[in-house]
């Protein structure tokens, strides 16, 4: 299986097509792993990411388009303006399948646009055409106004808002109006390169190496995915928010910026109030039997909005993170990260940093143009939403995310992040392995490198003691590098509350003819996490960064089910590089040459 | 008799009169407390949660004492004191 790829070079305004070799295919598989791949090989360590030495790449992969259920995703790949390591993020709605129905697994862009510009791919066509009347412009009003220019109603969208042009450094693509590429600040990225979006349309259909086969293999796989609970009940029904009530239950729902793991007034904005009040109906991303997805409704001021969301992670980073417990304001603030092309995560978790700061004497109220940035406060999330995008007043500190925001206000410990990323919704002190998954991502503060939460309270696949460390280390490598994969061919990681990784292979292997044993699908997982590994190492990071925010390290919990508890962090650490084959963070050369990456 | 807080979370809240509930009784472990809700309330709560074959809780559903979940106290059999709080969930997951 070979991968097709056009390269666009916007400084001098030429489009190529390319191809990724079958060897190569076979050794990082597409999406995430291809995309590391040509980061690593093509882009200068030391390089400024905002400047037109950057890469921006869009991949799909090899399950794309194609009958693998969940398979509507794509993974956009560059170097981080917010980390300054690897930057990428998965995204879900109907544009990763779009691409490949127009004949391509991806675009990789360099240089920067003169002026603002788009590009418009139409079965197996691709051209550069100006964007300067919707620069500026949100994102649904971009959409719209290029699905009339081109006078073709099915056009999809993946481009960002007023954050990305404006740099942003929390800034997301969002693609299909609602779906974000939110994390790492790739959508500044985008916004530097003068590239106000990628629209989409085609009719032809990707191929499978054996349809018969792969038919069988979705039938098992549906099967699993219906007898599931997750995945057939809790999720459709109430949407990923399901998850608020039994997180704060177990005493990890990270409140006022990490100070305390119980919010008392969590149940006013988990999935069953979702469903009970702003829900319009559910939506799933394109091939999609689960539908997680919400369509929602504010219909009263002052926070009237339609749109959709909030997910479990925006209903907490613009909501419990700041104390908040308003769902209409949480609604209102995840439709405007959505208009005007915001991470919620990182804006959220900047946002609690704020408060922090504010609360503690440490930001003259000067500064703050009249906003009262206090925990509690719903109007501070909406309205600091909309400066953050136009980078107005105080917004234009929010813009910078925590890390560097509360290093300007001499407190750099009050900075919820890993490597730059701000942390998402589970507080470690209560979940070991988790903590573990976060100060190894090699994207910095992410729930998604390896989701320690399914065996540590969901019991997927077996139920492990949150609170032990021992043996975790080895759970961590292996979601990983599971995920690894799911983020490669490109799929959605939810399949795994259902599907096993011998399930994965038993779908891959029809699509690519590649006859992988569950082995040699762990092993390139472990491939690609290795070179993304490779990739920050070459940018300076090592075991110092493989670490968590000195409060969640020092802090003991002040209250709930996991009082006095700290992430242990230094014993599982030294126990994950030896499965790992790292040393001090590093990949060891025997290490490298296992992977074939010597 | 002692007091316990039982809250029922996502499908099993439907199953209540209320998914927030003060309730007095003379159950001393999770496994009585659970025979006392399907006598007082709704027997489909029981038979929601455990598998009659086994005896034991379904796969992925939780229940959590004071915010520990019994699997890693004394399962069914972990104890019950006045003013604990008892929750329950089906399986969930997201993220």
């Amino acid at each position: 299986m070979e991968l097709k790829l056009l390269r666009v070079n916007l400084s001098k305004e030429t489009i190529k097509e390319e191809k990724v070799d079958a060897a190569t295919t076979k050794k990082f598989v597409g999406g995430r792993g291809i995309g590391v791949k040509i980061l690593f090989d093509e882009l200068k360590p030391g390089i400024d990411p905002l400047s037109p030495e950057n890469k921006l790449i869009f991949m799909t992969g090899p399950a794309t388009g194609t009958a693998f259920p969940a398979c509507g995703r794509f993974h956009v790949i560059t170097k981080s303006p917010l980390t300054g390591g690897i930057g990428d993020s998965n995204c879900g709605g109907d544009w990763g399948p779009e691409l490949r129905f127009a004949g391509f697994d991806g675009i990789i862009f360099e240089g920067k646009a003169e002026s603002p510009v788009y590009l418009w791919i139409h079965d197996g066509e691709a051209e550069l055409r100006c964007a300067e009347k919707y620069w500026g412009k949100g994102i649904w009003d971009t959409e719209d106004g290029i699905r009339e220019e081109l006078s073709n109603p099915k056009v999809k969208f993946a481009g960002i808002g007023p954050a990305g042009e404006n740099l942003v450094l929390n800034a997301a693509i969002i693609n299909d109006k609602h779906r974000a590429a939110g994390r790492t600040g790739v959508g500044a990225v985008m916004g530097s390169k003068n590239l106000k979006t990628v629209a989409v349309y085609g009719t032809g259909k990707p191929q499978v190496a054996d349809p018969e086969e792969l038919q069988a293999a979705v039938k098992k796989a549906q099967e699993k995915l219906e007898k599931s609970a997750i995945t057939n009940e809790s999720l459709p029904t109430y949407g990923t928010a399901v998850l608020v009530n039994i997180i704060n239950e177990s005493g990890i729902y990270p409140t006022r910026n990490f100070q305390t793991g119980v919010f008392p007034t969590a149940s006013k904005t988990s999935g069953e109030v979702i469903k009970e009040t702003v829900l319009v109906r559910k939506k799933a991303c394109w091939g999609c039997p689960i539908a997680c997805g919400r369509v929602s409704r504010v219909k009263n001021p002052p926070y009237q909005t339609d749109g959709e969301g909030p997910e479990y992670e925006t209903t907490w980073s613009l909501g419990a993170m700041c104390g908040i417990d308003n769902l209409e304001a949480i609604t209102k603030a995840h439709n405007i990260c959505d208009e005007l092309g915001i991470d919620p995560i990182s804006f959220g978790s900047t946002v609690a940093c704020a408060m922090e700061l504010y609360e503690k004497g440490l930001i003259p109220k000067e500064k703050l143009g009249g906003l009262e940035p206090k925990f509690g406060n719903p109007q501070a999330i909406v309205e600091l939403a909309w400066r953050t995008a136009y980078r107005a007043g105080f917004g234009d500190e929010i813009a910078l995310g925590a890390k560097r925001l509360a290093e300007k206000y001499g407190a750099p410990e009050l900075a919820m992040h890993v490597k730059g990323l701000e942390l998402p919704a589970y507080d470690p002190r209560g979940v070991k392995g988790h903590g573990l998954g976060y100060a190894t991502s090699n994207r910095g503060g992410c729930h998604l490198r390896a989701y320690m939460i399914a065996p540590e309270i969901v019991g997927v696949p077996e139920k492990l003691d949150p609170l032990k460390t021992e043996g975790k280390a080895q759970w961590v490598k292996t979601f990983q590098d599971i995920f690894s994969i799911c983020d490669s061919l490109v799929v959605c990681k939810f399949l795994t509350f259902a599907l096993s990784a011998d399930d994965l292979k038993d779908l891959t292997n029809p699509i690519t003819g590649w006859n992988w044993t569950t082995d040699d699908l762990l092993k390139t997982g472990d491939r690609i996490y290795t070179l993304e590994r490779m990739f920050i190492n070459r940018e300076d990071f090592d075991r110092k960064d493989d670490t968590l925010p000195p409060r969640l390290l020092k802090e003991p919990m002040p209250e709930g089910p996991v009082k006095g508890h700290v992430a242990d962090l230094e014993k599982m650490l030294d126990e994950y590089y030896k499965v790992r084959g790292w040393k001090d963070g590093k990949p060891t050369k025997e290490k490298l040459k296992e992977l074939g990456l010597a | 008799m002692p007091k316990l807080t039982i809250r029922s979370f996502a499908t099993l809240g439907e199953l209540l009169p209320s998914k927030n509930m003060e309730v007095s009784t003379s159950a001393t472990t999770v496994q009585q407390l659970i025979d006392f809700i399907a006598k007082e309330y709704n027997p489909r709560f029981k038979e929601q949660i455990i598998d009659p074959k086994t005896g034991k809780v379904h796969g992925l559903y939780k229940i959590f004492v004071n915010g520990r979940d019994i699997d890693f106290v004394d399962r069914l059999e972990t104890k019950l004191k006045d003013g604990d709080n008892v929750a329950f969930f089906p399986p969930v997951g997201g993220g």
